[in-house]
């Protein structure tokens, strides 16, 4: 049967052997998994692919402080504007298993993480922030600032995807 | 003989002491593992005076698996995000895309072990009585923290028959934001097909893989770190460090130093680029150490940035201004 943490596990090192980076016995041992395992495969074969797509792109940016700017719209937004688009990404979360992974996403090597930037942005550091407390399972404020920070960084990474900072014709929150 | 036996059948054995707010708390923890269910739920974010909804479909298949529906005001689904303890994705129908990636699993276990016992000695947990939520028969806790201790306050309504929170408030440490769930509609269910689960065949599929970064101590934090590294010494009481790792985006590397009180987190992040903070309208500016500091509010939790010995630092949580203000004002150097 496969063993999907065991994988998991492994999946931190996938990066280090894509760039030749690991050797010796944790190489072999590597390789040999992977030669017995598809999704691990998989995985690999995904990280070359991701790598070799951004060696050929240029990286892109996001206007700074893209998360401070919506976090300051919805404080100081007047009530009269509503109908207001809060977010359009992930929007609220609510269980702290999907939340920390939501963080994992962002906080990722993989096709995210392998972009380079002069600068950590400050939603880095909130969704590193909130990943933590979203797993814990009393907690559930961390969890709409969690997914709309993994909106920003998406954004920030993807720059054809839709932008938390336009308003949309479709709101799927209010303010009232 | 005879008659002993038949007096001792008769005799009333001691009842079991009724579960106290402690047992409930731990019976809360325990329920997703325990209960099949379907609801619609409700999550309302209240910052100064504005609230803000959002509609979700709720299915949760015990013990693990779990799948959340975005809906759109005109009741549209706008995201499908799956959890299963051991994977994870999200749909996102608009782009017709799927992302997968790991999941990081709630451990109940852990949590009872590890933080609950840290968490009793800077709240209390109370149970308010029975009453009713979402139509059910329910029980209200309320976690506070204790005298003289700074963190947010939570009310939960536990469903008497299986555990489930019913509903949710909590209030920030500063009291200005309150982010509420509550359930509707739960159906109990024997059992929910797995299919309901599994992830559309059609969508474009992208994977996410990610590299968990090993919890240091600190002097081998300070050692890797090839600046200095500095530790807040004027925690308020109750806060101590939970972990210390040296962390890296893109070619850029950072320290996150976590500290927990069983329920908050507070976070000091340490950097050397020169990225100057988020411009927002809820951006003040404040001083630490005479130097200038830019104070974010992240409802419902806060962040405070400043520049000392070339670092850029970076202070979060759910804490009273003047808190974060104390913490930072605090911070000194470890040595290696």
């Amino acid at each position: 049967m496969r063993n999907d943490k065991a994988c998991e596990e492994r999946w931190g090192c996938l990066n280090d052997l894509a760039d030749g980076r690991l050797v010796g016995r944790k190489r072999s041992r590597l390789e040999a998994h992977i030669e017995s395992c598809e999704r691990c495969r998989e995985a690999l074969e995904e990280i070359r692919n991701i790598k070799s797509k951004v060696r050929q792109t240029e990286a892109p940016h996001a206007p700074d402080g893209l998360w401070g700017r919506c976090m300051g719209r919805i404080a100081d937004r007047p009530a009269r504007q509503a109908p207001f688009r809060w977010r359009r990404k992930p929007a609220v979360g609510v269980a702290a298993a999907c939340l920390a992974a939501a963080a994992a996403l962002v906080l990722s090597i993989g096709p995210f993480s392998v972009h380079d930037e002069d600068e950590i942005p400050h939603d880095h550091y909130v969704m590193e922030h909130a990943g933590f407390a979203a797993a814990q399972p009393l907690d559930m404020s961390s969890h709409h600032i969690l997914l709309s920070a993994q909106g920003a960084e998406n954004d920030r990474r993807n720059p054809d995807a839709e932008s938390l900072e336009t308003p949309n014709d479709a709101p799927n929150t209010h303010v009232r | 003989m005879g008659a002993l036996i038949a007096a001792q059948a008769g005799a009333r054995t001691p009842a079991a002491a009724p579960p106290s707010a402690v047992d409930w708390l731990k019976k809360n923890v325990r329920a997703p593992t325990r209960t099949s269910y379907r609801a619609a739920e409700t999550i309302t974010v209240t910052v100064g005076g504005r609230v803000l909804r959002q509609r979700l479909r709720l299915v949760h298949r015990a013990p693990e698996s779990t799948s959340w529906t975005y809906l759109s005001l005109q009741g549209k689904v706008e995201r499908i995000v799956v959890d299963s303890q051991r994977s994870h994705w999200q749909y996102l129908p608009r782009r017709g895309q799927i992302i997968f990636s790991p999941s990081f699993p709630v451990d109940q276990e852990l949590w009872q072990e590890r933080y609950l016992g840290r968490l009793l000695e800077n709240y209390t947990v109370r149970d308010a009585g029975k009453t009713l939520a979402a139509g059910r028969p329910a029980r209200l806790l309320v976690v506070a923290p204790r005298s003289g201790h700074e963190g947010p306050t939570k009310r939960i309504w536990v469903d008497a028959a299986t555990w489930i929170t019913l509903k949710s408030i909590l209030v920030s440490s500063d009291g200005r934001t309150t982010v509420a769930s509550e359930l509707s509609g739960l159906r109990v269910e024997k059992t929910i097909p797995a299919a309901e689960f599994a992830p559309p065949a059609n969508a474009k599929k992208q994977t996410v893989i990610y590299e968990r970064a090993a919890v240091l101590p600190l002097p081998a934090l300070a050692r890797q770190w090839r600046h200095p590294l500095l530790v807040p010494h004027d925690l308020p009481r109750g806060y101590s460090l939970e972990s210390a790792r040296l962390l890296s985006r893109g070619r850029r590397s950072f320290v996150h130093l976590r500290y927990f009180d069983g329920f908050n987190v507070v976070s000091l992040f340490e950097d050397v680029s020169s990225s100057k903070p988020p411009v927002s309208r809820s951006r003040r500016d404040d001083s630490i150490h005479g130097g200038p500091a830019v104070w974010h509010s992240y409802p419902p939790f806060h962040s405070l940035s400043w520049r000392e010995q070339g670092l850029k630092l970076t202070l979060m949580g759910d804490l009273p201004r003047r808190s974060l203000l104390g913490i930072a004002d605090g911070v000194r150097r470890v040595a290696r």
